[in-house]
Parts: C-alpha cells; structure tokens; sequence
C-alpha cells in the first residue's frame, strides 16, 4: 500500500500550513530537496526546512503535497505517477450509503484555497478527484474553482462523485461553459426500483431527485459516469437496471458496475451485503447483455479477472487506486496478473470468490 | 604561523576537518583544496573528537521522527489532544521534576531539522574554508549553497546533486 499520509519533522512547527511541490529544483511554489541521507530527505520551503522519510520503493520528488508544521505531517495531494488522485472537497454528506467506504461526519473544513493551489500545480494533463463526502454540498465553491483552475489548466480533466441531487435548472447555463467539459461526474445509481435505491442510500426521496436532477445535467451537456455498486441488496434487480439506465438515460457516458469494498460500514455488514458474482453470474451477465445492445459503455470495476466468466472479461477496468491495490501470495503465479485490477489492501483474498484463481 | 593554526583550531572546533581526499598536514589557507597530502595527526584527532560529539547527539533522538502518527489526510485535522491539566496542589512536586523534559527544552536532544540545520552549518563553513562559498553559514542551504555544492562535488568526483549527501558529510568528517 503506498503512503498517502507521511510523518514529517520541521524547523518550525509554528509554520501555518501549505501547499508545495516537492522539487529537486528550485520553482515556482517548491518544496527544494536540500538533502538526501539515507531514506531521509531534507526540503527547503523559504525559511522552513523540512525532514521526511521517504516510504521504502517510493519517490516523493514531483509529489504536490499539503503540508501541515503543526501535525508534524505532509500529505501527498497529487502523486506524479499516479492516475488515482482524489482531493477530499468535504466529509459531509446528506446521504448515508450502507455500504458507505467512507462514513460522513459533520465537521467541514474548508480546504479549497488548497486544493486550488495543488490543482495549478499538477502535472500536464492529469485527471484529478473530487470526492466527499459529498462535495455539491459546497456548490459554488466547487464550481468557481473548477472555472478558475481551467482559465489556467486547460489542459487538466476532473472528476466528480456526487449523488447529483444539488443540479438546478439555474445551474445549466453556467455548466454549459467550457470549463465544465474538462469534467466527468460520477453518479451512483443502485436501483430502478425507487424503493431499492433509496433504502441503500438512506434517504427517501433519493431516486426521484435523481432522476430529476440527471436531465438536467444532460441539457447543461455534462458527462456522466452512472455508478452501481453489487449487493446482495440490488444484485437480482440488475437486468432491470440496465434495461432503466438503457432506455430511460441514453445521455449517459459510460455506466461502471463495481464490486463492494470492504471497508466503512460494509466492512461490519459484508455478508449482508457482499453478493458472490462468481458463483451466480446471470445478473451481471444480463445487464451488460442489455446495455450492449443500447451501445452503452460499461466498465466493471473492482472485479478481479479469473472472478468472471470469459465473455465479461473484455470489460474489467484496473480500477482499484493504486495506493490501495494489493494481490494475495497465489496471484504471483497468475498470468494475468498485470491487467487484473487486484484486490482493496484492507481485504485481499480470494475467498469470498466460489470460483475463481490462478490462470 | 600561530594566527594560521588558530584559524584551524577555530574550524575544527567548528567540528570541521579536512576532506580525507585532500588533508593537508601544513596548513595554508590559500591552497586547502589543491594540496593532497597524508593526514596529519591534529586533524585526525580533531575528527575523532568530532564523530564522538556528533554520536552522541544523534543517538538520543534517533528515529524520533518515526514515531510521530501519519494520521490521514481523510481525517483532517486531527489535533493532537490536549492533556487536560489535572488539579495538584502547590507543593505536590512539580511536574518537570518527573516527566520527561520536552525537545525543545532539552539540550541533548535535537530534532531531525535541528540536526540538519547543525549539519548546513558545517559543511557551509566547510565550503568556505575551501573557497566554494562565500555566504552566511545560516544552516539554510538556498541557492547559493546548493551552486557551492555542485561545484565542490564536481571537483571531488563525487554525485553531483546540489544537495547535502552522505559523500559531502563524510568528506567533512560530519557525522
């Protein structure tokens, strides 16, 4: 698992905190490495000399990171080698997905003077995250950044999860702006039955301003990325959710079906909501059945390569971030090791699989 | 000649001594870098001197930076909670007497930035004493260190980073 969060000591924990690059030469808003004994690299911010240990097979030079003196921390916001990079925009939520990998609370600090900072510094054409919480809670901070990080990046993409039930009919000229075409929202739908999305997000009334809210963003021409997680709690209502999102939401991107991590509250509740696609394929073979015939793009997510039947397999995505892929000891062996997305480091076995191993 | 070695005197006490590459047994300021000649008794010594006080420093706050929490960008902020002083009457015995004291209280211990900065300070002098540097030994290393830097690795045949690296601290005998 690679180290996102990295314990740091400074000449002065007194400093306010930060964005830098972290650089071998000296630039614009850089973090200059003054140092490298060992596994420890010395950095220079102004007056402010900074002390890391790198993470063992990792480089950090290139990395743009917040920096906090007080925490004695730096933060690593935007890998250079990584295409998984997500800002947390706000860890509020008004939904509250059983299944959440991240459980919201009510405390919200604003971070966007940072997060605009960090974007201005990313490498040439990198797809950064938003992520929440949910982050439309904070609207027009968020769309106000991603217009003034265009204005200066246009060469940057983005990418937004949100429940998408903050779109108003007032929004849709502004997001028919150029700045908006640089950004793909993620939008979960678990279910066509109303009854069935709305209990996994827990909030009645979920689906219809979903479903209210989504020709909106189609007229304001954004593109969207319908998300559905496998549960035991949707898995048999697949087919009719492909046959809804094919029929009902022709203005969609792309639709990524994903497998449930364990982590957050599906992590005490995974035989509740943990569905074995392996041993009962139907659905899922269904439903890509059904939103192929429409020309819609599907990728599946999360879902480890010998776990599918043959024909599924032309859709698995390497979806799993990097900083948190792993493989068990037997997957050494397999041949297709390099383009199966892998396991969640917190939960990575095969076990949970009836079929499924070594190829 | 006794102003000279007092200069000497002056930089070992600094906890500087020759590059072993280039240790002079006589001392002329003009030629430090050219001349290549067996090390002398006194620098030898004064090295020694140097690697046990340096030793010791490191010693007691090795790996303290280690130790510190990560936490998670996801749970930011995380302050560090913070003890909530319990009532003692005046004449219980003060708490300093039997905590342990606090870094930044203590002399022996120093912090991996403090180390550093120490560290700057001797090789910037070190750089000096070889006509690489002309700048204030401030224990900061910005452009100016960094050019003196490249240039003294490059003459030495060392990596040339621009950086303070294992090969520039032992040529110093900093440890």
């Amino acid at each position: 698992m690679i180290e996102l969060s990295l314990p740091a000591n400074f000449s002065d924990s007194s400093h306010l905190p930060f964005i830098a690059k972290l650089s071998r030469i000296d630039g614009h808003q850089t973090a200059t490495l003054v140092g490298e004994i060992g596994d420890e690299l010395m950095f220079q911010f102004q007056d402010l000399t900074i002390s890391i240990v790198q993470p063992v097979g990792e480089d950090i030079i290139g990395d743009i990171v917040f920096v906090e003196p007080a925490y004695n921390r730096v933060s690593r916001w935007i890998r250079e080698r990584s295409d998984h990079n997500t800002l947390l925009v706000t860890e509020r939520c008004d939904q509250l997905c059983i299944m959440c990998s991240q459980p919201p609370k009510k405390s919200h600090i604003d971070m966007f003077t940072f997060m605009e900072q960090a974007c201005m510094l990313a490498p040439q054409n990198m797809m950064i995250g938003f992520s929440g919480g949910e982050p439309l809670l904070y609207k027009e901070q968020l769309f106000a950044l991603l217009e003034k990080v265009h204005t200066v990046r246009p060469d940057l993409k983005f990418h937004v999860l949100t429940n998408a039930q903050h779109f108003e009919e007032d929004d849709v000229e502004r997001l028919r702006q150029t700045a908006f075409k640089s950004v793909l929202w993620g939008v979960p739908l678990y279910a066509s039955d109303p009854s069935t999305h709305d209990s996994i997000v827990g909030k009645i009334g979920a689906f219809e301003q979903l479903v209210t809210s989504l020709p909106i963003m189609a007229r304001a021409g954004l593109q969207i990325e319908l998300r559905s997680v496998l549960l035991k709690q949707n898995y048999h209502e697949f087919e009719q959710l492909s046959r809804f999102i094919s029929s009902k939401l022709p203005f969609v991107s792309v639709w990524a079906i994903m497998q449930l991590e364990r982590i957050g509250f599906a992590k005490n509740r995974w035989f509740e909501q943990f569905v074995d696609h392996s041993e009962n394929s139907e659905p899922l073979m269904a439903a890509v059945s059904v939103a192929k015939s429409v020309g819609l793009d599907i990728s599946l997510y999360n879902i480890p390569y010998c776990t599918v039947p043959q024909k599924l397999r032309g859709f698995l995505s390497q979806s799993i971030s990097d900083w948190k892929r792993s493989f068990p000891a037997d997957c050494e062996k397999c041949s297709v090791k390099s383009i199966c997305t892998g396991f969640f480091e917190w939960h990575s076995t095969l076990e949970d699989y009836k079929y499924g191993g070594v190829i | 000649m006794k102003k000279r070695r007092f200069v000497i005197q002056g930089l070992a006490a600094a906890g500087l001594s020759m590059p072993a590459a280039a240790a002079p047994t006589h001392i002329d300021l003009e030629n430090l870098v050219k001349e290549s000649q067996p090390q002398g008794l006194f620098t030898v010594l004064a090295a020694q001197k140097e690697i046990k006080t340096a030793q010791h420093r490191s010693h007691k706050s090795h790996g303290s930076h280690r130790s510190s929490s990560g936490g998670s960008r996801r749970s930011y902020p995380t302050p560090t909670p913070t003890p909530v002083p319990t009532q003692r009457r005046s004449e219980s015995t003060p708490p300093s007497s039997i905590l342990p004291k606090s870094s930044l209280s203590s002399k022996s211990y120093l912090t991996p930035t403090e180390q550093f900065t120490l560290k700057v300070k001797r090789v910037q002098a070190g750089l000096t004493a070889y006509g690489y540097y002309n700048g204030k030994a401030d224990g900061i290393v910005g452009p100016d260190t960094k050019a003196a830097l490249s240039k003294f690795q490059k003459d030495y045949g060392y990596k040339i980073t621009g950086t303070i690296t294992p090969e520039v601290l032992s040529a110093f005998s900093i440890s």
